[in-house]
């Protein structure tokens, strides 16, 4: 009953938004334009879609078995927060989230947006039609209210890597973040008509930051979860489905550094405009290539290849929406020569960087795709191909990223710039020298990344450092960015140690053998059974020792799934700010004494997560300074 | 005219700067290119031992052994499976932990090298995270296509 009432508010979502939708279509026609008010239509199907997200919701909860995505995807014996989480655990289940995040962002804009009534209705309008586009996706290929004939009594299973805490709150930070791309591309696209009384940069800076920070957040959630769930032992590889994520956030990132220089000196617009459209593009393209399964990736689900097609046709009309009305523009720009050695300067070439990697990776994520169409070849982009051309990018952004925040506004003198950081220099050489004198027995290329990374650190605590010496109030702006910069150095630090320095030892371990890894002794001291609630385990114990000193039991884990007949690895992760000790069980050998163990020693490894933490930050402070500021 | 030069000269820069990016790109992206054959194509085609490549299909039923081996003073386990595509075989062997959802009779893609007729050493067995998927490399070779239908 509960569910049929959800299909009806989904049903009513469609049909109220395409109103929206008609409307836009009307407006383009040169026929005479109708007012509409669209701020009723945003609230409405908000109301409508959260409904129906609700009853899906209740429907999982109370395992409604005549629903197909329940019968497939959730069972009885699931604890309540995997059926809670089991929601958008599946295809139809989360397309459905991602409908109601886009109403949200939708409804949010309306509610809290500074801009006129005229222009919120414009953006509104288009937002609302991107609803209605998806909305159709949902009721025309992914129906989660479809009814499942014969009605099973037990469903099956959701898949057992969901079942994790980790993937519960992955894909809604995600969503957030791709969605949001969405109502910054209606903003986009609305200036374009022209029609802004107030300066639209200001109005578009907010929601540019939150959804960047709900993307950083979702992509460093992804990389955690695969990291201790899957038992592979590192956090990226570089596949397509990674990639895809990584795109609209590299675009992103381009754009926050863009609309700084966008608000304060009233140039790069014209810029600013294209890279908000082209961050929904990608995240588009994101999901589609997540969706459609074009591609082999090992975070691949069984998919369906109808909804491909579906969500690029989607990609495809938005996409030639946007150029249309680029083209087509009706807003004033303003245009100036920019000098390089000028903050405008620095953060064009941050730009340039940031696209320049976009493009390579975007290449190497679907070339494959290419080849396949083109010379019917299968193939496939190994991680060697982004490593090669990730390291000598790194070289110059780093400088930028470094050099940049001291850089003055308009015209800057590169003696005088060098002058004012000489301090600063001094330190990076005994910065690179201790790096260097710690880690001398390492690779060379390793000690070089992490020099870096610590020249980054130390470069962005200079600045305030700069501030209190001339005891001045440190501003907002350069608090967020120094904290996000500090992030960035981190990651590089975190995910240099757990690449290049990274130990692997695999082997048959038998009850009560120990084994050396560096300074720690891992003492294998049996397997226990144990009985989860849907779930029995086989639990390795293992005792760690650090020179002689007893300091953690670890226990990996082998999980057998009653209902789906599934098995899943738990590692088990020891860490301490110097590195990560991860242990992961295999199987058994006949003799019953031996197992395989496989034992990683994986340093910095969790300064990536501090990284992405510290990115986070300081997005979320420019985004309360842009909030303040707007008013 | 003075500033249209200007501008010229900036745009053939810039063309030339990523028409020279390209090149690296597609240069490194030549060198890096993993490809993927069926047995039947590891048996026709000659491929060098040195290239990694990725051979996908079905994994034979009771195909699946383990054997002890040391190297380095270590015990290992190697593990020894054939893939198949119902006209050829290929024995792979692997040292490591199998994927979770690696199962006798479904699909599988492994990376690695060639070794000698038929025999091939995987470096990576490529997981998957949804016991339904089956990597679209698979679906598409011929005689899986044909034996499911």
């Amino acid at each position: 009953m509960i569910s049929e009432i959800g299909f009806v508010f989904l049903t009513l979502t469609l049909v109220i938004s395409s109103f929206s939708f008609a409307q836009l279509i009307y407006s383009h026609l040169n026929l005479k334009n109708f007012a509409f008010n669209h701020l009723k239509v945003t609230n409405l199907i908000f109301f409508f879609t959260l409904s129906s997200f609700i009853s899906l919701t209740y429907s999982f909860l109370i395992s409604d078995f005549s629903l197909n995505v329940i019968a497939q995807n959730s069972n009885s014996q699931l604890p309540t927060i995997y059926k809670f989480t089991g929601v958008w655990g599946n295809h139809e289940g989360s397309i459905l989230l991602w409908l109601l995040v886009m109403t949200f962002f939708g409804f949010l804009f309306s509610k809290n947006s500074s801009a006129t009534e005229e222009f919120k209705n414009n953006v509104l309008k288009i937002q609302n039609s991107l609803c209605f586009l998806v909305v159709s996706f949902v009721i025309f290929t992914s129906n989660p209210f479809e009814k499942s004939f014969p009605y099973p009594i037990e469903g099956g299973d959701l898949n057992p890597l969901l079942q994790d805490p980790g993937l519960a709150i992955h894909p809604p930070f995600l969503y957030l973040g791709y969605v949001g791309f969405s109502i910054i591309y209606s903003i986009s696209v609305a200036a374009l008509s022209g029609g802004v009384k107030k300066y639209f940069i200001k109005i578009l800076k907010p929601w540019v930051f939150i959804s960047w920070i709900f993307l950083t957040c979702g992509i460093g959630l992804g990389s955690w979860w695969a990291y201790y769930e899957l038992g592979w032992g590192g956090f990226w590889f570089w596949d397509p489905v990674e990639n895809a994520s990584l795109l609209p956030w590299l675009t992103a990132s381009a754009l926050l550094h863009t609309i700084v220089v966008a608000d304060k000196k009233k140039i790069f617009i014209n810029w600013t405009i294209i890279l908000s459209i082209l961050t929904f593009i990608l995240s588009l393209l994101g999901t589609f290539l997540v969706r459609s399964g074009v591609l082999v990736s090992v975070h691949a689900f069984a998919n369906d290849p109808t909804r491909g097609v579906y969500i690029l046709l989607l990609l495809t009309s938005i996409s030639f929406f946007g150029i249309f009305k680029y083209i087509n523009k009706n807003i004033q720009m303003g245009r100036t020569d920019i000098s390089l050695i000028s903050r405008e300067g620095m953060i064009s070439l941050n730009n340039i960087f940031m696209l320049s990697l976009t493009f390579t990776i975007l290449v190497g994520t679907i070339y494959p795709l290419f080849a396949s169409v083109l010379f019917n070849s299968k193939i496939s982009v190994g991680a060697p191909f982004f490593n090669s051309i990730l390291m000598p990018v790194m070289f110059p952004f780093i400088a930028g990223m470094i050099i940049g925040p001291y850089t003055k506004w308009g015209k800057d003198d590169l003696i005088l710039l060098l002058n004012r950081i000489k301090i600063l220099i001094l330190c990076f050489f005994i910065i690179s020298l201790l790096v260097w004198y710690l880690n001398y027995k390492t690779p060379i290329l390793s000690i070089i990344f992490i020099a870096l990374g610590c020249w980054i650190i130390f470069s962005s605590l200079f600045e305030i450092f700069q501030f209190i010496n001339k005891k001045l109030r440190i501003p907002k702006k350069t608090f967020a960015q120094v904290t996000a910069h500090i992030g960035i150095g981190l990651l590089i630090i975190g995910a240099t140690g757990s690449s290049i320095l990274k130990q692997e030892k695999i082997q048959f371990q038998e009850v009560g053998q120990s084994l050396k890894i560096k300074n720690f002794d891992v003492e294998f001291l049996g397997v226990k059974k144990i009985e989860g609630p849907n779930y029995i385990s086989q639990m390795g114990v293992f005792s760690i020792k650090k020179q002689g000193k007893k300091i953690k039991i670890l226990r990996p884990e082998k999980r057998f799934y009653n209902a789906g007949k599934q098995v899943t690895t738990e590692a088990a992760i020891h860490s301490s700010i110097f590195g990560d000790l991860y242990i992961a069980i295999g199987d058994v050998h006949e003799d019953k004494t031996k197992w395989t163990t496989r034992i990683w020693f994986n340093p910095f490894t969790i300064w990536i997560w501090i990284g992405v933490f510290f990115l986070a930050t300081g997005g979320s402070i420019s985004f309360l300074n842009s909030l303040s500021r707007q008013q | 005219m003075k500033k249209k030069n200007k501008r010229l000269i900036t745009i053939l820069l810039f063309m030339a700067l990523f028409a020279f990016g390209c090149a690296i790109l597609l240069f490194n992206l030549r060198e890096n290119l993993i490809f993927f054959y069926s047995p039947t194509e590891v048996f026709e085609k000659q491929i060098e031992i040195t290239q990694m490549i990725r051979v996908g299909g079905m994994v034979k039923d009771e195909s699946l052994v383990k054997k002890i081996k040391t190297i380095e003073g270590r015990q290992l386990e190697e593990i020894s499976f054939v893939i198949t595509d119902f006209e050829k075989e290929l024995v792979i062997s692997y040292i490591g932990i199998l994927p979770d959802l690696f199962k006798e009779g479904q699909g599988v893609v492994v990376e690695g090298f060639l070794k000698n007729v038929g025999k091939f050493e995987a470096k990576t067995v490529l997981a998957k995270h949804d016991e339904n998927y089956m990597p679209p490399e698979i679906k598409d070779i011929k005689s899986i296509k044909d034996k499911k239908i």
